[in-house]
């Protein structure tokens, strides 16, 4: 039972809060968490810093739904999808029913897509097991058609992927090991590291664009967050909806997992399709917030069957075994499970773990003394919290399908 | 924030030649965004590119390049049909439902 290891506990609860932190905050996402968490997490040895991941990932994209609820400003993309909808709610009803309609939805979307990873990653690696270079050169064009295929325009997203790989051929190649595009640097022959280039384009490019775009934050939502009447909101009527909501729980976690699942599409993906869908059928504004939200947790838990069962975003074995999201130092293919039994175990319950921390992570802003989600960061404009748009009126589009 | 950018890339590999990249990719990667291309998938490129390369040149030194062996494994086939469902079904989203998404984009614009 290692994940029962106290390291490991610890580095969920605070991968926990420091994903609900940034995950709260408008402009920071949760890929953006992630990868500055990421140079401290290679120290820490595969447990804990997948018990620490794991724990950003999944409060970070239910805390994207605080900022929504409160300044009407999305804390992540993900969360973008129905931030009008579940801000209406919080004006029409009360902030803190709000916040119960997106933490319990999240927490169990979450939890089914997490039945999802465990049934669903035990079920790749019997299939892995049978996976040949041929299997894999599908199943990677598979991952890429879906990604190219996804985003808003398939041409600049086709042209953002050709760069992508351009980019990758840097350095020696992997089956000769000739080197190319190296212009006689030493330093280019080990390529163009992936972890240096996620910071570069979601961290520097953050930050440019928020030297361009200044914004003011509107006034944060904080009334009605006094009283008992909170609770009373943020349990029981909440709950009672989503018990009448069932049937759209279940539907909702389902898509999500499966959209989570295809390396590529993510979260956000997941909640643009699953609240558009409820929107196109004309639900009302509490229906699409939760089918969203939903469908964006469930995405999580789903993510993470390619990323455990296969590594579909592995690196090279010599470059830089460790440099790498899912992968740390754990090997993928079959052989991850084969070799780090531990690490299996350290992940499903630390999920379950992780969400039940996201759950009580949402808690916190409920009391009056933390209403407030960080007034004073930066507005994530019309960049990828899309909160210009929102603000705009109406739907906004997805910008980066991560 | 630029300061935590900073100290996570050199700590990646401890190379501060990294640095320079990280100025040069963070510029190349704005001037991407002011352009509306989506940066995800440029780091998809960057991970699925080699992976799709090193799988395929595997195959063809291993089969002395008869593209042929692509279809004659029975997952290796069922695969390949799940790309061609793939292509066809999102292209026929994107006429659909799908478009519901885009329309939002265009208002903006």
């Amino acid at each position: 039972m290692s994940f029962l290891n106290p390291e490991a506990l610890l580095a969920l609860i605070l991968g926990s809060l420091y994903g609900a932190i940034f995950g709260a905050i408008p402009g920071l996402t949760a890929t953006l968490a992630i990868s500055l968490a990421i140079p401290i997490l290679l120290f820490l040895g595969p447990q804990v810093a997948l018990a620490a991941l794991i724990g950003i990932t999944a409060t970070a994209i239910f805390a994207g739904d605080i900022g929504s609820v409160l300044v009407r400003m999305p804390g992540t993309p993900a969360s973008a999808a129905y931030t009008e909808e579940l801000h209406e709610v919080a004006q029409k009803r009360s902030p803190a029913f709000a916040l119960g309609l997106s933490a319990l939805p999240s927490a169990i979307g979450s939890l089914i897509g997490l039945g999802f990873l465990v049934v669903g990653s035990l079920g790749l690696v019997a299939l892995a097991k049978q996976f040949s270079s041929f299997e894999y050169f599908w199943l990677v064009l598979l991952g890429i058609i879906s990604g190219v295929l996804a985003v808003p325009s398939i041409l600049k997203g086709a042209l953002a992927f050709g760069l992508g790989m351009l980019l990758a051929t840097i350095g020696y190649d992997p089956a000769l090991g000739h080197p190319r595009f190296t212009f006689g640097q030493p330093n280019l022959l080990g390529g163009i590291d992936f972890i240096v280039a996620l910071i570069a384009f979601f961290g520097v490019s953050e930050v440019l664009h928020h030297l361009l775009h200044k914004n003011h934050p509107p006034q944060a939502q904080t009334e009605g967050l006094r009283g008992r009447g909170i609770f009373r909101a943020y349990f029981q009527e909440a709950g009672q909806f989503c018990w009448k909501e069932r049937g759209s729980l279940v539907r909702s976690s389902v898509l999500g997992t499966f959209v989570g699942f295809l390396p590529g599409a993510g979260s956000d993906i997941a909640a643009w399709i699953s609240s558009n869908l409820r929107r196109m059928r004309g639900g009302r504004p509490e229906q699409v917030a939760l089918d969203g939200t939903t469908a964006n947790n469930a995405a999580v838990a789903g993510a993470w069957i390619p990323a455990m069962a296969l590594g579909a975003a592995r690196r090279h074995p010599y470059r830089h075994p460790a440099g790498d999201v899912p992968g740390f130092g754990h090997y993928p293919r079959p052989r991850a499970f084969q070799q780090a039994r531990g690490l299996g175990d350290a992940d499903l319950p630390g999920l379950l773990l992780g969400e039940r921390g996201g759950d009580a992570a949402g808690r916190l802003p409920e009391r009056p003394d933390r209403a407030e989600p960080a007034p004073h960061s930066h507005a994530g404009a019309d960049g990828e919290a899309g909160a210009g748009a929102v603000r705009g009126g109406g739907l906004c589009r997805q910008q980066q399908p991560l | 924030m630029l300061g935590l950018c900073v100290v996570g890339a050199y700590a990646v590999n401890n190379n501060p030649f990294d640095l320079y990249l990280l100025a040069a990719l963070g510029a190349l990667g704005f001037m991407l965004r002011q352009g509306g291309f989506p940066l995800g998938l440029v780091v998809l490129g960057m991970v699925l590119g080699p992976l799709l390369e090193q799988h395929f040149m595997v195959s063809m030194i291993k089969t002395h390049w008869n593209l042929l062996s692509f279809f004659e494994r029975p997952l290796a086939l069922l695969l390949a049909f799940l790309n061609v469902v793939m292509v066809v079904a999102v292209l026929g989203f994107r006429r659909g439902w799908w478009a519901s998404l885009r329309l939002p984009a265009e208002e903006r614009a």
